[in-house]
């Protein structure tokens, strides 16, 4: 994948983490999760066009232009709105949802971005960068602002989510976190 | 519109019932019968596993279909899994213990449903299968008329439905990673 189609992909994660924002600001966390939730079924049926091989016409090309190189198939879409169900339903209060919404926005797109200019390899995952990890840090300040202690403790752990080698899709791991951390104060 | 962004603002809101309250209050005796049957968890499970061990003996190529099979098994193992563990941690009571339901309330916990998380794992399982094109189409049309007959009966509210389906999102992502780990070894 170019930088530039890498870049691509993580400015359309920023739009789609912006307007996750705004839908559950304006409608509320419910109305919401309805949205996700279609946007979701809408996803897995163009997905399955693309890949059983029936095609979608021009939706055909953007996939494979903002295709991730070595995979064999891109759920990333999908993965996004299902983590985006998974906050909406447990996160109960809406003020931390918007939390976890900029952190998986704004924060895991950052992290790609800013740390691919990074110099120093994390020890546990060679991939990833500590420059870009400390830019998910940073995307975490409003829970900082907003939960103090509690708040620094979400954002470290949900930078350690986001670094970690699993070959799990960061979206989900970070959706999954919040939702844990957000429950547990 | 603007009460979603004094929710952001002030404490929290009571969560929307409006679409539960349209489904529920519908009422079709052959949609009640069916759901009716489709709620006994023993005979959903069975459907469920019957669909699976079907289309493995129709495939062509039976290796690939067993395969396919247990995939299929394991994500949804894994989303009931998930999905019980969660029911146990939110202890959210079903809508039907404070409101009339069509059918006996059952006396466990409502969020996540885990009839729909089952039935969309199952259709993930088949996800961009090129061998069946239209079998995700019709195990999906499947999930959601499940997850329909859950708010129809009044079993589950419509957000644990959205819950249902991102923890079937989870649910495939572990098969995924789990089938992963399967072929390295």
């Amino acid at each position: 994948m170019t930088k530039m189609s890498e870049s691509l992909r993580q400015y359309a994660h920023v739009f789609i983490g912006l307007v996750a924002f705004w839908l559950v600001a304006l409608l509320g966390r419910v109305e919401a999760s309805y949205l996700f939730f279609a946007g979701g079924l809408f996803a897995l049926v163009v997905l399955h066009l693309h890949y059983s091989g029936t095609g979608v016409g021009r939706l055909s090309v953007c996939f494979e232009h903002l295709k991730r190189q070595g995979q064999e198939a891109d759920l990333g879409f999908y993965w996004y709105l299902s983590g985006l169900c998974l906050l909406a339903t447990f996160l109960y209060r809406q003020e931390r949802l918007l939390v976890a919404l900029v952190a998986l926005g704004l924060g895991d797109a950052l992290s790609t971005l800013v740390g691919r200019h990074g110099r120093h390899k994390i020890f546990y995952n060679r991939n990833k960068t500590l420059e870009g990890s400390f830019a998910m840090l940073v995307s975490c300040a409003p829970a900082i602002y907003l939960y103090g202690p509690w708040g620094a403790i979400y954002a470290l752990a949900v930078t350690a989510v986001e670094s970690l080698p699993i070959k799990v899709n960061d979206n989900l791991t970070i959706c999954a976190a919040s939702a844990v951390i957000f429950n547990l104060f | 519109m603007w009460d979603g962004m004094n929710e952001f603002m002030g404490p929290v809101a009571a969560p929307s019932q409006a679409l539960f309250s349209i489904i529920s209050s519908l009422d079709f005796r052959p949609l009640t019968i069916i759901s009716a049957v489709l709620d006994s968890s023993y005979l959903f499970a069975l459907l469920l596993v019957a669909i699976v061990v079907a289309v493995a003996l129709k495939a062509k190529d039976k290796k690939i279909g067993w395969r396919q099979a247990k995939f299929a098994l394991v994500c949804m193992l894994l989303a009931f899994v998930i999905g019980y563990a969660l029911k146990e941690i939110t202890k959210v009571e079903r809508p039907c213990a404070s409101a009339q339901a069509k059918i006996p309330c059952r006396q466990d916990y409502s969020l996540p449903s885990l009839h729909a998380a089952t039935a969309f794992a199952l259709s993930l399982a088949y996800l961009g299968d090129r061998r069946h094109k239209r079998l995700f189409f019709i195990l999906l049309a499947f999930a959601i008329f499940v997850s329909f007959s859950r708010v129809y009966l009044g079993m589950h509210s419509t957000i644990d439905v959205v819950a249902g389906f991102g923890i079937a999102g989870l649910a495939y992502a572990g098969a995924l990673w789990l089938e992963g780990r399967g072929k390295r070894k």
